[in-house]
């Protein structure tokens, strides 16, 4: 009886040992990069994590007169000045009249705090960081301040790298490259 | 010449004989009374008396004998000529002439010449009508060679006319066969007709009620359409709300990442939140995505009702249209049958009147082949008559008339214009042939 059980179970063993599964290794963790998706101008973007202050809805804005046609104007916002900057103007150069930005994100730089609209705002999403594209070709308008990108099914999200932003000398002087004075010109 | 010519010649000399010699005894029978009175000088005288006498006598009788010769030798060469004249005349030649020069038969040859010249002038009485009725029994035969042929083509053209008439008749028959039919198809073409005007109604009837019904459909369709559209416009609200609540979940984490090891559970909130929400944002884009589709599917049926209903619209003018064409196709059926139904009687009619000249045309036959034996009757009594005028020409071919004349105007008829009229110049039928022996036999009964 015992040689039998003996038996079983040796032959139990090597059937474990025929037709088991070896235990699943556990994988490197994975560097992920970790962001916002969101649009600006009709461009689906991505904005890494840490570089937006908040998203808030577009306040109404008062208008600055002497300014580029990208700033909106000054809203004020939880207790202060807030600029708001038009993306659609910003990074296209024309002027836009198309359906109203909802939503601004605000960014906060040394130097630098001011709120810019948006086209869509989607969620926050999270992509492994091999998969990177750094070669694929975005929108001419957002090439100079896009650093790589995530393919996401069927479309690219192009990186937005806020510091070249920032950077940039266009942002850097909201005045009027040209001063138009009107005093005095008048026939009178 | 002839014995009673003679005699009345021998005659004629025995008297003009006695006549001469009485005439010389006259004085001779005066000198014997002298010399039986014994008168000398009477007796010379008387001897004188007698010698004259004698002499005168005897000179007379020279005379008359030298005369009787002369007369004689006239006498003779006159009957010579006579019967050398008579001769020819008897031979046929009435031109001959006797020569009237002879004082001896001066009267005979006048007399000759005379009854010669009568009798040329009743044969050229007698010839020229003769000739004349050579001519028109010439012409007959030939009239009647083509009455006969024309008879014979009468005949043919009655048989012809006969046939034509019997298929007439035939044709009748067939057209009042298909007229029947005609009818019989008419009344059931109005029938169908009746049947497709009911059937027509009850199409007005049907399509009626599915205009009512797609109209009632197209209205569900339209409030169907608006609560689509409302239904658009909570799923789109709420897809705002879901962004709204993104940008809550973004803020939190922002905040939290702020917030350092402090707002570490804060992040795993607005992690949590943020999946939740890519979920319900799959499935609100989903949603809207689906109910457009909904919208647009709506709206093209919508859009296939409003046609569904102008199609039952342009189908009810149809069904009018059918309905006007269908009482149009009635009348024009009662329309048709009565046509039919005058063509059926005047077909009938055609019928009875080709059966009247079928019957008219055979008896016209019968006539016309009566007519074709008198013809061919007339043509053989012509065609004897013309040989009975060419013996008779013969005949009156042997006078001589004339140097020329007779020559060419006493032609016979020749054999070849007998044959010519007696025999047809074509070939008849049996039918024609049989007639044409029956109408032999009639002729010798005529």
């Amino acid at each position: 009886m015992s040689s039998l059980a003996r038996k079983a179970v040796a032959m139990l063993e090597q059937a474990y040992a025929d037709n088991g599964v070896e235990s699943p290794r556990l994988a490197a963790a994975r560097m992920t990069w970790t962001g916002t998706s969101l649009g600006i101008a009709g461009v689906p973007l991505l904005v890494g994590a840490g570089e937006i202050d908040e998203i808030i809805e577009t306040p109404a804005v008062t208008a600055i007169p002497g300014t580029k046609p990208w700033v909106l104007g000054v809203a004020a916002y939880m207790g202060g000045l807030l600029p708001i900057i038009s993306g659609d103007v910003l990074f296209r150069r024309r002027p836009y009249a198309g359906r109203v930005r909802d939503f601004c994100m605000v960014i906060r730089r040394p130097g630098f705090y001011f709120g810019i609209t948006l086209s869509d705002v989607e969620r926050d999403m999270r992509f492994p960081l091999e998969d990177r594209d750094m070669e694929y070709v975005v929108d001419s308008d957002f090439a100079g301040f896009t650093l790589g990108g995530f393919h996401e099914g069927k479309r690219f999200l192009a990186i937005l790298d806020v510091d070249r932003l920032v950077a940039d000398s266009e942002l850097v002087s909201a005045s009027a490259s040209v001063a138009v004075s009107h005093e005095g010109m008048s026939y009178e | 010449m002839s014995k009673v010519e003679v005699m009345f010649v021998a005659a004629v000399r025995r008297v003009r004989s006695g006549l001469v010699a009485l005439a010389c005894l006259a004085p001779v029978s005066y000198a014997p009374l002298a010399l039986a009175q014994g008168d000398v000088q009477s007796s010379s005288a008387a001897f004188l008396y007698l010698l004259v006498p004698l002499v005168l006598a005897i000179g007379a009788a020279l005379y008359l004998l030298v005369i009787q010769r002369r007369r004689a030798g006239l006498m003779a060469s006159g009957v010579s000529q006579i019967n050398s004249a008579l001769q020819q005349i008897g031979a046929g030649d009435l031109t001959v002439r006797v020569p009237e020069d002879n004082t001896e038969v001066t009267a005979i040859s006048r007399q000759i010449n005379t009854c010669a010249a009568a009798q040329l002038g009743l044969v050229e009485s007698i010839q020229a009508p003769f000739e004349l009725s050579v001519d028109e029994i010439n012409r007959m035969g030939i009239c009647a060679r083509g009455l006969v042929d024309k008879g014979k083509e009468l005949t043919r053209s009655v048989d012809e006319s006969i046939t034509a008439a019997t298929e007439m008749v035939r044709a009748s028959e067939d057209i009042k066969a298909a007229t029947a039919e005609a009818a019989r198809t008419s009344d059931r073409n109005c029938r169908q007709v009746a049947q497709g005007y009911e059937l027509t109604k009850d199409m007005s009837k049907a399509s009626v009620n599915v205009r009512e019904s797609v109209q009632e459909t197209s209205k569900s369709a339209k409030r169907q359409g608006e609560l689509i559209q409302s239904v658009t416009a909570a799923a789109e609200y709420i897809q705002a709300l879901n962004t709204k609540i993104s940008v809550v979940a973004i803020n939190t984490r922002i905040e939290a990442e702020k917030a350092g090891e402090y707002g570490r559970p804060f992040l795993g909130i607005a992690e949590a939140i943020a999946d939740l929400l890519r979920e319900a944002g799959e499935e609100g884009r989903k949603i809207i995505s689906e109910v457009r589709t909904l919208q647009n599917m709506s709206a093209e049926n919508l859009a296939s009702m409003e046609n569904t209903v102008g199609t039952v619209v342009t189908i009810l003018e149809y069904i009018d249209r059918l309905d006007s064409s269908l009482e149009e196709i009635n009348s024009g059926s009662a329309a048709i049958s009565s046509i039919i139904r005058s063509v059926d009687e005047a077909a009938g009619q055609s019928a009875v009147s080709a059966l009247h000249m079928n019957s008219s045309m055979t008896q016209i036959r019968e006539r016309n082949m009566e007519i074709g034996k008198y013809s061919e009757s007339t043509r053989l009594g012509a065609g004897r008559l013309q040989r009975t005028m060419r013996d008779a020409s013969d005949s009156l071919g042997r006078f001589r008339l004339g140097t020329h004349r007779a020559a060419a105007e006493a032609r016979p008829v020749s054999a070849e214009d007998l044959e010519r009229i007696a025999v047809a110049p074509r070939v008849y039928r049996e039918a024609d042939m049989s007639a044409m022996e029956r109408a032999d036999r009639v002729a010798a009964t005529v």
